[in-house]
């Protein structure tokens, strides 16, 4: 690889050139998400948003990248990933055992539907070509497969079909030379078609009813020096989301119907699905197909899993910085990101603001003599001064809570037991977000924290570390190679990450179709929340950073009467489709609060950081949709009373 | 031998002398006129017409106005007082040089939401007969958006190339009304997700899997404030090495050390780009633009013909008056022969509609004038 300034700006590890090195940066944790049961014997469904690491997950199981994996297993970098994958069953000790076959479906197949063809013929095109391009790839893929070169080796390559099965214009038995150039007569032909300038209507080939090349490789047609392929045939469709909803459907019903042997694993984004059926999600899964997997949702129910995974990504290109560059950049992305809050020299502040919380707390003490107790007991608090004011803090929020519901006119002491019951880990995070805003202390900072705001997003989590290793290395490249390597603050972290987060969410109107209106609508959820978060009581601690629109509501969104009926929910819809496509929102379906069932939408974390606002999940306000709808046209108007006064 | 160039030498005009030229065209005889321009909200979308028929001249003057609707999210629709002013001044021009107005709707996008402007414009003017009645087709592309102009003249270029060589005049003039400062006014909203190849070139070719492995060149010609496509052209193309175009020289001396300052992290941290890969060529002459890109093409072709040869993708994404040398590029090695022949995509992401910031100053724009095919090439043909 040519010397490589800064990794993190490599976001595409399919774009990444050697095996090697794609191997180097391919983080093994995406792995866990897989089926743990033999992944292969069923069609999968992969999706994710934009840079959610799709397809370098079908790449990794192409030929040469596996065959590069097993001559590397010895190696103390690619070990981890060498046995993860052994464990799925693609490879073993000294050999590849899935064969796999990557078809990118963003090319040319879409320019089928535009030709003004009848929808039978232009079908049978779009299967011709996928059996032109399936043919090319499975030669190419078998060689590699088999240590062989390609196209110089296509003479070993037996091709023999049975005879109640033929591939039009294939005569069989024939070697892979034939074969092949079966398949790019056909593929050129087609080709051709589309880029004519002449109307299409008569010309071309008549095309296939169904994938015949998937029948082929079930019946063990493909022959290397007469021998059957032994490892089995995985074909790999990637950005299926760029064919036409038609063509999709096709593609699914074949792929289904044929109950092929040959596995198909079908990749694509969020953002190619219909607005119902992203609202929709999970509509899929059934006994025909494997599982489909989400990505960002598979992530979210094991945020951990999720950090751990990024966090080696990044100490890989970390360390790739290192290797390559002249000596000045940071071996480790860890050691760059400093996550202490005791240093000596924040001590002063942390205990200035430790006096005036404990002297506001006391002040209402001495008011109201039933929380004596309660203020006794954080006279009593061990710890460093930045723990003693996390627990002042707490009990303000807690006695304004007990203020706020308590009629009675009698006020009986309140003991400690009490407290400790009402002093959990959500009140605490709250007082560390409520003195953070206060304070001026840094929260958006650390491993965990910036594993978070990546919103279970491979690439966004890779651009934010990218900004966070770019200072690093401006930093070494001032400092040289005297001294200790370069370390960021929590607070420039956070000035550096907040700066991230306002360009791309200013960038919406542009990046995105109904970017303005998905950008305004944005703003007003984070300005909501953040009204709800920021109030003395902390009411739903440790705070809120979503919504929520009723299950029954949702299908409003969902029926084409209803949409047609009223253009400001058609619009809405169009920009929730927008908004989840795009990772921007989080929608976590059949929600049971309070004896109804929603479905709960939250921001992007990146999100959360532009309006201050925690990263938890689990903090939502429930919402009816003519009122969302209304912030979508109008905006949101924040209460009159409600916001922390600070 | 790297075979001539087509328009090694060709007609530009610019502003006096362009109006000076369109006089003495129209003053040498009869000339039968087809105007076609597209209907927007850029202001300089009646400037080529004024001028143009303001030469005077006997004959025709027909006007071919192209509607087409960019959907009711568009950000251009805040702009329809804009459209409409424009649309006024056209229906004056038109009353008052007594000419004919035909219209064709170009649909953008089709019920699914996917792009069809380039093979709805290209299926709108399919008609050789169309034009036999015309000595002179001009095609205003100052209010057009590149993915329906590109497709538009390789359509009109391959008809007029195919028309018969009968004596018969037939010319292909393109104009635009050129300003900088305008073209940063302007920007795209609501960027599509992804790119894809324009329609006219060889989109198809140039994605057959039976030549996957043939390295990819890829020749942006850059402008100002293009990151988002460039990221998405680059996904799309995934190209094995990089050409960028930089204008030089330009009415801001130091524009090609902005865009470089601009596109630093993408060029030189995320691609690698070779710093002598970088091509220059001038701002204001579209046919430099078109040497350079087909030179350098020709020669990695010849170059990498141990590696049976290379692709081609070109990417527009400057002034419209660049844009047009990238696409005379792009038809040129599509329609090579033999070992000049390249597959070439022309690469390229539509937006839903444009922003309009208020022009910093008021420049008035300049109008240039290609001719690209007709009597000027006769001795070639």
């Amino acid at each position: 690889m040519r010397d490589l300034r800064n990794p993190f700006r490599l976001q595409a590890a399919e774009h990444i050139e050697s095996e090697t090195d794609f191997l180097k940066l391919f983080g093994p944790g995406v792995l866990d998400l897989l089926p743990e049961e033999d992944p292969f014997a069923r069609p999968q469904f992969i999706r994710s948003a934009p840079g959610g690491g799709k397809t370098s997950l079908l790449k990794l199981f192409t030929p040469s990248i596996l065959h590069t994996l097993v001559a590397l297993r010895g190696n103390p970098d690619y070990k981890e990933l060498f046995q993860r994958v052994r464990q799925l069953g693609a490879i073993d000790d000294h050999s590849v055992r899935v064969v796999g076959v990557m078809l990118a479906c963003g090319r040319t197949y879409p320019a089928l539907a535009d030709l003004g063809l009848p929808a039978p013929r232009a079908r049978r095109l779009l299967m011709a070509l996928l059996d032109a391009r399936i043919m090319l790839g499975c030669l190419k893929s078998v060689l590699a497969a088999s240590r062989l070169r390609y196209p110089e080796d296509l003479g070993r390559i037996l091709v023999d079909i049975p005879s109640d099965d033929p591939l039009p214009g294939l005569q069989s038995p024939c070697d892979g030379n034939q074969a092949r150039d079966w398949a790019e007569r056909l593929e050129q032909s087609i080709c051709d078609v589309i880029d004519s300038l002449l109307p299409p209507v008569s010309s071309g080939p008549v095309g296939h009813d169904s994938l015949l090349t998937l029948q082929l490789l079930d019946r063990g047609a493909l022959r290397v020096d007469s021998e059957p392929v032994v490892p089995r045939w995985l074909l790999l469709l990637d950005d299926v989301q760029k064919l036409t909803a038609e063509q999709r459907s096709a593609l699914r019903e074949t792929v289904v119907e044929q109950r092929s042997g040959t596995t198909v694993w079908i990749a694509e984004r969020l953002d190619a699905l219909s607005p119902e059926e992203l609202l929709a999600s999970g509509a899929l899964a059934g006994r025909d197909y494997g599982d489909v997997i989400n990505l960002e949702e598979a992530w979210r129910r094991n945020p951990r899993r999720f950090e751990s995974a990024v966090a080696t990504i990044a100490e890989r290109r970390a360390r790739m910085a290192a290797d390559v560059a002249t000596g000045d950049a940071p071996g480790s992305f860890a050691a760059i990101i400093d996550s202490n809050m005791d240093s000596p020299e924040r001590t002063a502040r942390t205990q200035a603001a430790l006096d005036t919380v404990s002297r506001r707390v006391r002040e209402i003490a001495t008011q109201n003599p039933q929380y004596a107790e309660w203020v006794s007991s954080r006279s009593d608090v061990e710890g460093n001064p930045r723990e003693q004011l996390v627990a002042w803090r707490s009990l303000e929020i807690i006695i304004e809570r007990h203020r706020r519901k308590t009629q009675q006119s009698f006020e009986f002491a309140l003991g400690r037991e009490e407290l400790e019951d009402k002093d959990d880990s959500g009140v605490k995070s709250a007082a560390e977000l409520l003195l953070a805003k206060e304070f001026g202390f840094p929260y958006y900072f650390g491993p965990a924290r910036l594993a978070s705001l990546g919103s279970f997003n491979v690439e966004q989590y890779l651009s934010l570390a990218g900004d966070l290793f770019e200072e690093a290395l401006a930093a070494a490249l001032l400092r040289g190679r005297r001294g200790a390597p370069p370390v960021l603050s929590p607070e420039r972290q956070q000035q550096i990450l907040t700066d991230a987060g306002d360009s791309r969410v200013n960038d919406l109107p542009r990046r995105a179709r109904n970017g303005r209106d998905v950008m305004n609508f944005l703003n007003v959820v984070g300005a909501f929340c953040r009204d709800v978060t920021y109030q003395p009581n902390a009411p739903y601690a440790p705070g809120v950073n979503g919504i929520a629109i009723s299950m029954q509501e949702r299908k409003i969104l969902l029926d084409p009467v209803a949409l047609k009926a009223n253009e400001s929910y058609a619009r809405f819809g169009q920009l929730l489709a927008t908004a989840l496509a795009h990772n921007l929102l989080h929608a976590e379906l059949d929600k049971s609060v309070k004896n109804q069932r929603w479905m709960i939408l939250y921001l992007n974390r990146l999100m959360c950081l532009k309006f201050e606002l925690p990263l938890n999940f689990g903090g939502f306000r429930e919402r009816p949709l003519n009122v969302l709808v209304g912030w979508m046209e109008r905006g949101y108007k924040p209460p009159r009373a409600g916001t922390l006064a600070l | 031998m790297i075979a001539d160039l087509r328009w090694r030498d060709y007609v530009l005009t610019k502003g006096d002398a362009g109006l000076a030229m369109w006089h003495t065209l129209f003053a040498e005889r009869e000339r039968n006129v087809l105007y076609v321009l597209g209907l927007g909200f850029d202001e300089r979308m009646c400037v080529g017409l004024q001028a143009v028929f303001g030469a005077g001249g006997v004959g025709k003057r027909d006007v071919c106005v192209l509607r087409f609707e960019e959907g009711p999210e568009s950000a251009s629709r805040s702009h329809s007082d804009l459209r409409a002013a424009n649309e006024q001044r056209l229906a004056q021009l038109v009353a008052s040089g007594g000419c004919g107005l035909s219209e064709r709707s170009i649909p953008l996008v089709s019920d699914d939401n996917r792009r069809i402007g380039g093979r709805s414009i290209a299926k709108a003017f399919s008609n050789p007969e169309d034009f036999r009645n015309y000595t002179d087709v001009i095609v205003d592309i100052s209010a057009l958006p590149r993915g329906l102009y590109f497709p538009l003249i390789a359509k009109l270029l391959t008809m007029f190339d195919q028309l018969p060589k009968d004596g018969s005049v037939h010319n292909l003039h393109v104009v635009v009304a050129h300003s900088p400062t305008l073209d940063m006014a302007i920007r795209d909203e609501g960027i599509d997700d992804s790119a894809t190849f324009l329609h006219g070139f060889s989109a198809a070719e140039f994605e057959r899997e039976a030549t996957r492995e043939q390295p990819r060149i890829w020749l942006p010609v850059l402008g100002r404030g293009q990151q988002i496509q460039l990221d998405r052209i680059l996904t799309l193309v995934a190209p094995d090495e990089i050409c960028p175009v930089l204008p030089s020289p330009a009415q801001n001396p130091r524009e090609s050390d902005d865009l470089i300052l601009e596109y630093r992290q993408v060029l030189f941290d995320q691609l690698r780009v070779e710093p002598r890969n970088i091509i220059y060529a001038s701002e204001g002459n579209p046919f430099e633009v078109y040497r350079q890109i087909v030179r350098s093409v020709r020669q990695y072709k010849r170059a990498l013909a141990p590696l049976s040869g290379c692709k081609a993708v070109v990417s527009a994404m400057s002034s419209k008056l660049s844009s047009l040398g990238a696409l005379l590029a792009a038809y040129e090695l599509r329609d090579s022969e033999g070992e000049d022949h390249v597959d070439v995509g022309v690469a390229h992401v539509d937006a839903q509609g444009y922003a309009l910031d208020k022009p910093r100053d008021g420049e008035s724009p300049t109008l240039y004038n290609l001719s690209l095919a007709g009597e000027c090439y006769a001795d070639k043909e």
